[in-house]
């Protein structure tokens, strides 16, 4: 009958006993619970259908405690029947999903569901086990889905009641086959809190410390390992009136009195049918977009081929729609806008996430091939600008699928001479105006060049070379030509008139260039992995055409990012950190940081003077070094402070029976003087007490420690005592 | 450093995390996985430091009986800075114990009371002390090694037996015919005689008389103690508790007890690796159960003993060999050893202790029809013998009743 038992206990409850630890409880119900908040702060599922989930977990985890030494066969029974519910419910919800990204939601609330209902039957350490290894499940998915780094909130805690769960889920399952008949424990009055608080610290910092390193270490990927799904995401998006694949920019200023349209905090003149370089002005940090890529890119938005001066604009304004391509929801850009010839390319899946709203110009890296955005009717120009009917609002969420083309100056060496390479002459247009100066300065710094390749590395080696990058020039003297000016007076001026320069100076020369207009890089969060591109990140710089090629761009404010990154580029150690850097150095006060400045021009006149007097230093040195060796030394022998310490504590222990307990607020020579003064003791004992007493003093107020034969001959003493004693 | 399953896990996790961010360009994901690697790593490296600064001590019995529990303590100090967490201490002395010690915090001491089973026989001299530590993840298991001094003599079990037949003084003609009879006023009955000059007229048998018409008296046989040798088969061994030469050794000093009660002397016969055949005259029993402690298999059978003991077993009257039924001893060498000493007058008395089936498969011994036609073989040599089979008690074998007559 018990056998049978036993074997139905077994049956329903599985092998392996009941866990009894309240707290190993107590962080896994933690550890899940916060799971199930990143899921929903990061919107993998509905607040509201969150709620449930979240009050219920913790009520399923009291419940399976209370119930763990049962076999909870009706508890199963429900549990099962509620766990088909959930899948019925999900799979009533991704029948009308409409792609993948949209059963996402579904199959989140899915799991939470499973979660909660698992919470319910978890009586063994094992079950409590998989409740940790879904609550990685959901912090993974959330952490997928976050854009910030403020999924460190989330992180943090989650990683301490992990690691809480892993100690307490390391002891031993079951009770030691010896019995323990008694634990007696003699621990010190005074610094355990701080030691446990101490021990937590560095557990902690050194899990922090090594996942920092590994972290730096891991490599990151293309991303070709397993093709990712583009996805888009449409939210409340603002029509643009009258669409006709013109460019519309709301956030753009008025005109000012000259014509002129100034930077705004949040809108760049670039992007609109013009790009001024009389425009003044600065754009905010505020975040524009994040970037999901694999790799940096210039995130291009338009072209320019027409410049009269002052002004850049777009000679052909005409538009095609993109037409549906094989896969589900993409759009496919026509061939041949962006490349011409048989060139090597990176195929880069990059998926934008708008955070301040942008106009109905779609970024890229450049050549685009696909794209994934939420609505119909994108109209593409002849430079490869796609447009949407719709402007890019805050939370919009779309992919596009870029063939990065790989170049490298062998290849461009071998391209044709210049001369009529390209049948629209548009992109080798000169302002009639311009003064001559400008073409013979060009020609003077490409007098040795041999190609096409040669004299634009050329030009560009100068002008990064001789001229300066600041916002904050002054406006043009009227009815200059922009790039003479640059070029000739100022020298100093921001990236539309380095651009500008470049891309007309190469023009003289016969080589067809045009201007383009978007985003930098931004910086890689290296947290979320996210390119986080900032307003003021918008930019322009400089495509040159080709022959058999096509455009290839250059940028000769910053350099475009590397369209093919050496292997070494794949690991973030470095962008660490410098975000490292960053972040302190925000942190970091301004009078602290001048401070710091201070103390370093100081150190310097102190470095100084130390090579003048070498010898004195070399002396304070040598004293430092023994100091320091004498300090560690002291601390090396802390065991032995502890071992005559301890020989006194176990003579307390042996005497304590015969009436001499360790009293606390007693000395040990008033110990000792106890202990003589006892007729019952005997004289024997009295001597070999006075021995210990008197090896602990030494220890402690001799102000050296006690020499090892010495506590060697102490804790002889106390074995002596524990004999004699022994055969009362 | 022995890595633990968890750790296995930790790297299934972290790399499909890698594989998920890698697909997915989530740094987050990244970040998840450089902390499972890094609590891999760190949980790989901190249970060396737990394990640093702590010291055991060991408190245990000088004597401890086979079969009883013996209080052995274990003091476990913190001499460190820092808290040591999830300790474990293996020792293994007089039995195998693993006691855990959730915290010691710095400075601490801890006495764990422990009770523990002396299962096997032998001198007990566990020297080291094994500290184990997972803390703070469990992920990865570090040990070191203490050297404890404690030393605990685990006596042979006896068991409480009746009088031993072997013994008694005997009266059958043939024991009297083998024996050397010491004629005396001793109360064993020997026969009668005719009436000689000096009897006491007390022994007049007068039935005898009244049949013969010539007076006869009793013979009666002088009253003293016996020498008795005991030889204990240390051929080889098997098992960790209660095994073949534990059982021989627990007959051994249950034999001797009862005879050192009826006031015999005793003599132990062993073979020392190294020290050859060691001979001790007139053992206590505290003294004989410590030898018999110390008795290790050495590889000498035990016919070789028998045959070469030589002085040994002069003067003896009762030779007691006790030994495992292994089938070594069947191949007629022990019969043929005990025969020689049987011819020598000295009552030679086998105790072959039956090998339990489950020894029997790791050892080659004699299985149950084979130790009845052994048994008999022994008989036929010249043998009292008491075979103790694997699943009678003691006493019971050794009371006559299942004794095989020659």
């Amino acid at each position: 009958m018990t056998s049978a038992s036993s074997l139905r206990d077994r049956m329903l409850r599985g092998s392996g006993t009941p866990e009894d630890s309240v707290a190993m409880r107590v962080f896994v119900a933690g550890a899940v619970e916060v799971a199930i908040l990143a899921v929903v702060a990061q919107g993998g599922v509905h607040g509201a259908a969150a709620i449930l989930p979240l009050t219920l977990a913790p009520v399923g985890y009291v419940f399976s405690y209370r119930q763990r030494h049962r076999s909870n066969i009706t508890t199963k029974v429900l549990l099962s029947v509620g766990l088909l519910v959930a899948f019925a419910a999900f799979l009533q919800s991704v029948q009308v999903a409409g792609s993948v990204d949209q059963a996402r939601v579904p199959l989140a609330s899915l799991f939470l569901w499973v979660q909660v209902l698992h919470a319910f039957d978890v009586p063994r350490r094992r079950d409590l086990a998989f409740s940790m290894v879904s609550s990685v499940i959901l912090m993974a998915e959330a952490g997928a889905l976050s854009l910030s780094s403020s999924f460190a909130l989330f992180v943090l805690p989650w990683a301490a009641l992990s690691g809480g769960w892993l100690f307490l889920s390391s002891r031993p399952r079951s009770a030691p086959a010896t019995k323990v008949v008694a634990v007696r424990r003699r621990t010190p009055t005074r610094g355990e809190t701080a030691a446990t608080v101490r021990g937590a610290a560095w557990a902690g910092s050194s899990v922090v410390l090594a996942s920092l390193l590994v972290f730096m270490g891991i490599p990151r990927l293309p991303g070709t390992l397993v093709r990712s799904l583009p996805f888009s995401l449409g939210g409340a998006a603002s029509a643009v009136a009258d669409f006709a694949g013109g460019v519309q920019n709301p956030s753009l200023p008025a005109e000012t009195g000259d014509g002129v349209v100034n930077f705004a905090p949040d809108a760049y003149p670039g992007f609109s049918d013009v790009v001024d370089l009389r425009a003044r002005g600065h754009l905010s940090d505020e975040i524009a977009f994040r970037v999901r890529a694999p790799q940096a890119a210039l995130w291009r938005a338009e072209a320019f081929d027409t410049f009269d001066g002052t002004m850049w604009t777009i000679s052909n304004r005409s538009t095609e729609p993109l037409q549906q391509g094989d896969a589900p929801n993409a759009v496919v850009v026509p061939d041949g806008l962006g490349l011409i010839g048989p060139v090597p390319t990176v195929r880069v899946t990059q998926t934008f996430y708008i955070d301040t709203p942008q106009p109905n110009v779609l970024f890229a890296a450049a050549v685009p091939e696909e794209v994934y955005f939420p609505s119909g009717g994108l109209q593409v120009d002849l430079y490869g600008s796609v447009r949407s009917p719709i402007l890019l609002d805050e939370g919009m969420v779309y992919s596009v699928v870029s063939n990065v083309p790989v170049t490298d100056a062998r290849t461009l060496r071998l391209t044709h001479p210049p001369g009529p390479i390209v049948s629209d002459p548009i992109y080798v247009q000169i302002p009639a105006e311009m003064p001559e100066r400008v073409g013979e300065l060009a020609h003077r710094i490409t007098a040795g060049a041999t190609s096409e390749y040669d004299r634009v590395v050329a030009v560009q080696s100068w002008i990064r070379r001789n001229t300066t990058y600041d916002l904050d020039v002054p406006d043009d003297p009227a009815g200059v030509d922009s790039v003479d000016h640059f070029l000739f007076v100022t020298r100093t001026g921001f990236c539309e008139q380095i651009a500008s320069s470049l891309a007309i100076m190469l023009r003289t020369l016969g080589i067809p260039t045009r201007l383009v207009t978007g985003y930098g890089p931004g910086e890689r969060n290296p947290l979320t992995g996210y390119f986080e591109v900032k307003q003021s990140d918008a930019h322009a710089w400089v495509e040159v055409f080709y022959p058999g090629i096509g455009w290839v761009p250059y940028d000769p404010t910053f350099g475009v990012p590397e369209a093919a990154p050496h292997a070494s580029s794949r690991f973030i150690g470095g962008e660490v950190l410098a975000a490292v850097g960053r972040f302190l150095s925000g942190a970091i006060p301004g009078s602290v940081k001048s401070l710091f400045r201070d103390a370093g021009s100081g150190m310097g006149i102190v470095r100084d003077g130390m090579l003048r007097a070498w010898p004195v230093v070399l002396v304070v040195l040598a004293i430092l070094v023994l100091l320091v060796r004498a300090r560690l030394r002291r601390r090396s022998r802390a065991p032995a402070q502890a071992a005559a310490l301890g020989a006194y504590l176990d003579l307390t222990e042996v005497l304590a029976p015969l009436g001499h307990p360790l009293v606390e607020h007693a000395t040990p020579r008033e110990y000792l003087r106890g202990v003589s003064a006892d007729p019952a003791i005997e004289r024997a004992v009295a001597f070999e007490a006075e021995l210990v007493v008197a090896t602990l003093e030494r220890d402690r107020f001799s102000g050296r420690p006690a020499p090892d034969a010495d506590l060697d001959r102490a804790r002889a003493a106390v074995t002596t005592v524990r004999e004699i004693v022994s055969r009362r | 450093m022995r890595l633990r399953k968890r750790a296995a896990g930790l790297v299934l996790g972290a790399g499909i995390l890698f594989l998920l961010g890698t697909n997915v360009q989530a740094g987050w994901l990244f970040v998840l996985c450089a902390l499972m690697l890094g609590t891999l790593l760190s949980g790989a490296i901190l249970p060396g430091r737990m394990l640093r600064g702590i010291e055991v001590e060991r408190r245990a019995p000088a004597e401890v009986v086979q079969g009883e529990e013996a209080f052995v303590d274990l003091i476990v100090t913190n001499r460190a800075r820092g808290i040591r967490l999830g300790l474990t201490v293996d020792d293994p002395h007089v039995a195998p114990t693993s006691l855990y010690l959730t915290k010691v915090s710095p400075g601490e001491r801890v006495e764990l009371v422990t009770l523990r089973p002396a299962r096997k026989r032998g001198v007990q001299e566990a020297t080291v002390v094994t500290l184990r530590s997972a803390a703070p993840f469990g992920v990865a298991e570090r040990r070191r090694t203490l050297t404890v001094a404690g030393s605990t003599i685990v006596l042979p079990a006896v068991l409480p037996l009746g009088p031993l037949p072997f013994l008694a003084t005997a009266s059958d003609p043939n024991r009297s015919a083998r024996s050397i009879a010491h004629r005396g006023s001793g109360p064993e009955y020997l026969g009668v005689r005719e009436y000689r000059p000096g009897d006491s007229p007390r022994h007049v048998h007068w039935p005898s008389t009244a049949r013969t018409g010539t007076v006869m008296v009793r013979e009666l046989e002088e009253e003293r103690s016996q020498r008795l040798a005991i030889v204990v088969d240390t051929l080889t061994d098997v098992g960790d508790e209660g095994s073949p030469l534990d059982a021989c050794c627990t007959a051994a000093a249950s034999i001797a007890r009862v005879a050192l009660a009826g006031g015999h002397t005793l003599r132990m016969i062993a073979v020392h690796p190294g020290r050859g055949v060691d001979v001790a005259d007139d053992v206590d029993e505290g003294s004989l159960r410590r030898r018999l402690a110390a008795i290790v298999p050495d590889g000498v059978p035990l016919a070789d003993v028998v045959d070469k003991g030589g002085d040994a077993f002069r003067d003896v009257d009762v030779v007691v060999l006790i030994f495992p039924t292994w089938r070594t001893n069947r191949d007629g060498a022990l019969a043929r050893a005990i025969e020689s000493l049987a011819a020598t007058r000295t009552r030679v008395v086998a105790v072959p202790v039956e090998v339990g089936p489950d020894d029997a498969k790791r050892m080659a011994a004699m299985k149950a029809e084979e130790v009845d036609a052994f048994v008999t073989t022994l008989v036929r040599s010249g043998a009292d013998v008491f075979p103790w089979r694997h699943d009678a008690p003691l006493d019971v074998a050794l009371a006559g009743d299942q004794a095989v007559p020659r």
